[in-house]
């Protein structure tokens, strides 16, 4: 498919690029980096045009094409009755919903005027902060409460000492 | 009694019910309703302020602004409290659903 060779091509053309920048970046570390600019753009251009890379994009491009015609025409459902790409199409929805959603509260605070947005943020800045007081009263009532328990353990332990000694006492 | 409907929601008529004795911001609306049903019903911000800002223009509601606390940052509390129309249409809704309630339970006892 499609997809094993766009990997291969992506693989190359990261390979080519690498090799690109190092060669450039030894040979030319006099230059200005303009001119560096100029010398990778050179050889990229050189590389791209001797090698089939330019055949193997227009491939690629040709599969791309018939891949989305594919999707939107009669072989949709095909392609939807895999599992994957449902799972795919329900995590981009998925996205895409959330990414809306961020932008319609971005566009609607937008539109608040400077009373609405000082009202607004004010009782949610009042509100984070009585949530971050909860939390630390809270903390603070476990602490307490463990501490309480011990020393009622510590008592009621104490208490049977003293109670096994008095015992014993008595019956001496 | 009037012939005009009050057109009360109930969200409405509980942001109504908290505000009707006292002035209480937004936060404390919410909070306030929260309380009162233990949970069961809460009214997120985002839905009060509008529903807030529209009793206002029907002049049933008003607003005006208070101070600011150390958590708020600057910003200041919008206390809103019930007009004379807001208590009357409050009144009206509450008047409204007794009759409705009376009338089905004479219903049942037929």
């Amino acid at each position: 498919m499609w997809v094993n060779r766009s990997n291969d091509l992506i693989m190359r053309v990261s390979w080519y690029t690498t090799l690109s920048i190092i060669a450039v970046v030894i040979v030319t570390s006099h230059l200005s980096l303009t001119e560096k600019l100029l010398g990778l753009m050179g050889v990229s251009g050189i590389l791209f045009a001797t090698s089939d890379l330019k055949e193997k994009l227009e491939s690629l491009l040709e599969e791309i094409g018939k891949w989305v015609s594919s999707t939107f025409s009669t072989n949709k459902r095909a392609y939807l009755s895999q599992k994957s790409k449902l799972s795919s199409i329900k995590v981009g929805v998925v996205a895409l919903t959330s990414f809306l959603k961020v932008k319609i509260l971005r566009v609607r605070n937008l539109f608040l005027s400077v009373d609405e947005r000082e009202e607004w943020l004010g009782d949610l800045r009042e509100a984070v902060d009585h949530m971050r007081y909860v939390e630390k009263r809270s903390k603070w009532y476990i602490k307490r409460y463990v501490f309480v328990q011990h020393v009622y353990f510590g008592w009621s332990k104490l208490q049977i000492l003293l109670f096994n000694m008095a015992s014993r006492i008595s019956k001496s | 009694m009037s012939t005009k409907q009050p057109e009360l929601s109930n969200t409405q008529e509980l942001i109504m019910s908290v505000i009707e004795f006292r002035q209480l911001y937004g936060l404390e609306i919410s909070k306030s309703i929260s309380k009162a049903t233990d949970g069961k019903r809460k009214i997120p911000v985002g839905s009060l302020y509008p529903i807030l800002k529209r009793l206002e223009a029907k002049g049933f509601v008003k607003s005006e602004w208070g101070e600011t606390t150390e958590a708020r940052e600057g910003a200041r509390r919008r206390y809103y409290s019930l007009t004379g129309a807001g208590s009357s249409a409050l009144a009206e809704t509450r008047a409204i659903r007794a009759a409705v309630n009376a009338y089905s339970q004479n219903l049942g006892g037929i």
